[in-house]
């Protein structure tokens, strides 16, 4: 599932970042990387999202979610924190 | 070149902000470097730490220049104590970065100035900023501090925040899993500030730690190996010492962003924040600007007459230019206090509550009409306020392109000395409906920007850059009032010192060119405006504004001074005319009168028409002769002479249109 498809409120773990390298590694700064757990927090003005990403929260547009792979499963770190 | 030697060329050019780079500190030094990333209270740690002031925001990349002061309590006259043998410490607030791998200018220099090519440049001590609640972000950037031989010093700071966000840090076990010093600090209740300057000075001297890995192995790894393992040294430190303390709630500012960012409601309580700053500024500071204004020209010109009077020097030159040169230039320039100083603190306020990074996002579709971002937002929302710091704010794109396209756009972005220009023209026309006004002349601003970038992304500069939006966002934060005021203090001083000396000189050389006959026959300083080299020189010009209705001489005049600062705009009006008159006094009501009477007669009976035309004109023909030096200084002397030449067309064909449209409907 793209990161542009998660209904608000969800969270789900990235899978995949296919962005081109440039943006890859901002993104990877921020923390959105595979493995990471990420919520869909609220549609924005102009279509895209805010994503919360630890207690971090990031506003990206539908360019950008699609270029994240997300994963829906129970959400369950070796530290227990949900989301 | 040795580090602060590299800093002094970096940072030049005229800017609103004080320039903190020209107290150059004599070799020898010992720097500390603050680094860390954009919003995590850097710029107020400074603060702490020097007891400058400095610019203090609450958006990404704010902290454009480079900071520079002295360890609070370390200066050499005060080397007492025990500490006295340590000869001066210099901090540095360095650019926020989210990684040493530079995305913008800003970030290039943090990386310059922290990694340094040779040993003897590096800081001496690097203090990071760590935001709690955000650790794994801000340990990125540890992470690659620590590939390097440099001392570091964590300062911890929102750890308040990040329990209530349901994270508990154990600051004893970061340091020892991240091998480095970890200080709880909060800077802005100056907690832990005073821990952290002891602990800086006791690390001077202590020898530099061996980077977390060898260099070698790095070299040996491919990008994305590196940036793995990075992250697994991260994850490794924030898992050993973080707990979650309990399950995290929509926080207050979530709460605020359902309805900020919202689609429809977001852009329009964005306009309507917009509209209140501006509502404000006009009811506000119109009366103060009233009432300096008649001090001025009315309380102390009189004193400095009877003055004059009693020293025998009365009526002649040295009264003109004391008079209508000195205290007219002085008094004008004191009316721009009450206009700029509320909309810094506005702007100030906007930044600092972290409501401009939701403002980019809402406007982030409008943005990319013209091919920017909706980072580009915030150096065109600062050139509401003032050109000169816009063209600097410019620098947080990451883009040549993108920089060059915003720093031709600023230019339309209606400053707030433009705006004292509405405020006395609108009330003169419009009456109750100046408001109003005003707030088209900003709509109409925004309009410039759309125009003239689409007409440029068509023309000029092809290829720009379609980056997708990817913001962060702050939390909502009550600004500090004392933060606010320090701010717009900073500001408006430095909007005084550029803009001041341009406008009382300004103000002079008219007075001088007023004085100086061209024909008539009078003395100098004994001569009617109309004949002088000035009033020849504006009438010379005028008829170029027939077409838009306001072809009068004591208009051009005012348009030619506003080339130079736009605050005179309004000064050189009450000059030209106020000279005509048999008394040298210049109530606003006079002024006005005799603005009312030109525009009627050059528009034919279609006033407002005209009226409306000039304000447009005025909005667009050029920026100050300030911003056109910054202009220079960012996109060489071409683009900024091409701009200038963009700007006289493109406002002179609005002013024509709005006129003939206008003269056709009233």
């Amino acid at each position: 599932m793209r990161l542009v498809d998660l209904p608000s409120g969800q969270s789900a773990v990235v899978v995949d970042v296919h962005a081109e390298a440039a943006l890859r590694t901002r993104l990877v700064e921020f923390g959105i990387r595979p493995g990471v757990v990420v919520m869909s927090r609220q549609r924005c003005s102009g279509g895209g999202r805010m994503v919360q990403v630890g207690n971090a929260r990031l506003a990206l547009d539908r360019a950008a979610l699609n270029t994240i792979d997300v994963e829906v499963h129970q959400v369950e770190t070796d530290k227990g924190v949900t989301l | 070149m040795s580090l602060l030697g590299r800093l002094r060329h970096t940072s030049t050019g005229p800017t609103c902000h004080e320039d903190v780079s020209t107290a150059a500190p004599d070799t020898g030094q010992r720097v500390i470097a603050l680094v860390g990333n954009p919003n995590v209270g850097k710029s107020t740690l400074f603060n702490s730490l020097t007891g400058a002031k400095r610019s203090i925001g609450n958006w990404p990349g704010t902290t454009v220049e480079v900071g520079q002061g002295r360890l609070a309590g370390h200066a050499p006259e005060k080397s007492t104590g025990p500490l006295g043998s340590i000869p001066e410490l210099t901090v540095l607030d360095l650019p926020g970065a989210y990684s040493l791998d530079p995305n913008s200018p800003d970030e290039a220099l943090t990386r310059d100035l922290v990694v340094g090519r040779e040993t003897h440049e590096l800081p001496d001590v690097v203090v990071l900023i760590a935001d709690a609640p955000n650790l794994t972000r801000s340990l990125y950037l540890l992470a690659q501090l620590r590939e390097l031989p440099l001392r570091i010093i964590v300062a911890l700071s929102m750890v308040d925040l990040a329990t209530s966000a349901g994270i508990g840090v154990d600051i004893d076990v970061l340091a020892e899993a991240a091998g480095v010093i970890v200080v709880p600090v909060d800077a802005r209740r100056r907690h832990g500030v005073d821990d952290l300057i002891k602990t800086i000075v006791d690390e001077l001297d202590t020898p530099v730690p061996s980077p977390r890995r060898e260099s070698d192995h790095l070299e040996q790894m491919t990008p994305l190996e590196v940036l793995d393992e990075r992250f697994a040294w991260v994850s490794r430190v924030v898992d050993v010492s973080t707990v979650p303390t309990a399950q995290p709630r929509p926080t207050f500012s979530d709460r605020l962003d359902r309805v900020a960012l919202a689609p429809v409601v977001g852009p329009l309580l964005f306009l309507a924040v917009m509209w209140g700053v501006f509502q404000l500024t006009t009811t506000v500071a119109a009366p103060m600007q009233d009432g300096l204004d008649r001090f001025a020209a009315g309380t102390v010109s009189d004193l400095a007459v009877n003055l004059l009077d009693l020293i025998g020097l009365g009526g002649g030159v040295i009264e003109g230019f004391i008079v209508d040169g000195l205290i007219a230039g002085v008094g004008m320039l004191l009316t721009f206090v009450p206009v700029m100083g509320i909309m810094f603190l506005c702007l100030a306020a906007l930044e600092n509550s972290g409501y401009l990074a939701r403002g980019a996002v809402v406007t982030d579709r409008m943005m990319r009409l013209i091919g920017l971002p909706g980072r580009a937002f915030l150096p065109l929302v600062v050139g509401f306020g003032c050109n000169v710091p816009a063209i600097s704010a410019a620098r947080v794109l990451p883009d040549a392109r993108q920089r060059l396209l915003v720093s031709l756009l600023v230019p339309y972005t209606s400053c707030s000395a433009r705006l004292a220009v509405y405020v006395l023209v609108a009330t003169t026309f419009f009456g109750s409906a100046a408001g109003t006004v005003v707030f088209v002349m900003y709509l109409v601003s925004i309009l410039f920007v759309i125009g003239i970038g689409l007409l440029l992304k068509a023309t000029a500069i092809r290829a720009l850059p379609d980056d997708p939006l990817f913001i962060d966002l702050p939390r909502y934060q009550a600004p500090l009032p004392k933060m606010l005021f320090d701010l717009t203090w900073v500001r408006l001083r430095g909007f005084l010192r550029t803009a001041g000396g341009i406008i009382v000189v300004t103000v002079i050389a008219v007075w001088f060119l007023t004085a100086m006959p061209v024909r008539g026959g009078g003395d100098f300083g004994e001569v009617d405006p109309r004949d002088s080299v000035y009033g020849e020189l504006s009438a010379g010009l005028a008829p170029v504004f027939a077409p838009a209705g306001f072809d009068d001489w004591h208009t051009s005049a005012a348009l030619i001074t506003g080339f130079v600062a736009k605050e005179a705009v309004i000064s050189t009006w009450a000059q030209t005319y106020s000279t005509a008159e048999p008394t040298s006094e210049s109530e606003p009501g006079i002024l006005g009168e005799r603005l009312r009477d030109d525009f009627e007669r050059t528009s034919g009976g279609h006033t407002s028409a005209a009226v409306l035309a000039f304000m447009v004109f005025l909005l667009a023909y050029t920026p100050c002769v300030a911003t056109l030096a910054g202009q220079k200084r960012e996109i060489g002397l071409r683009w900024t002479m091409g701009s200038v030449g963009l700007n006289l067309v493109a406002a002179w064909i609005v002013a024509v249109a709005v006129f003939q449209i206008g003269s056709l409907i009233t």
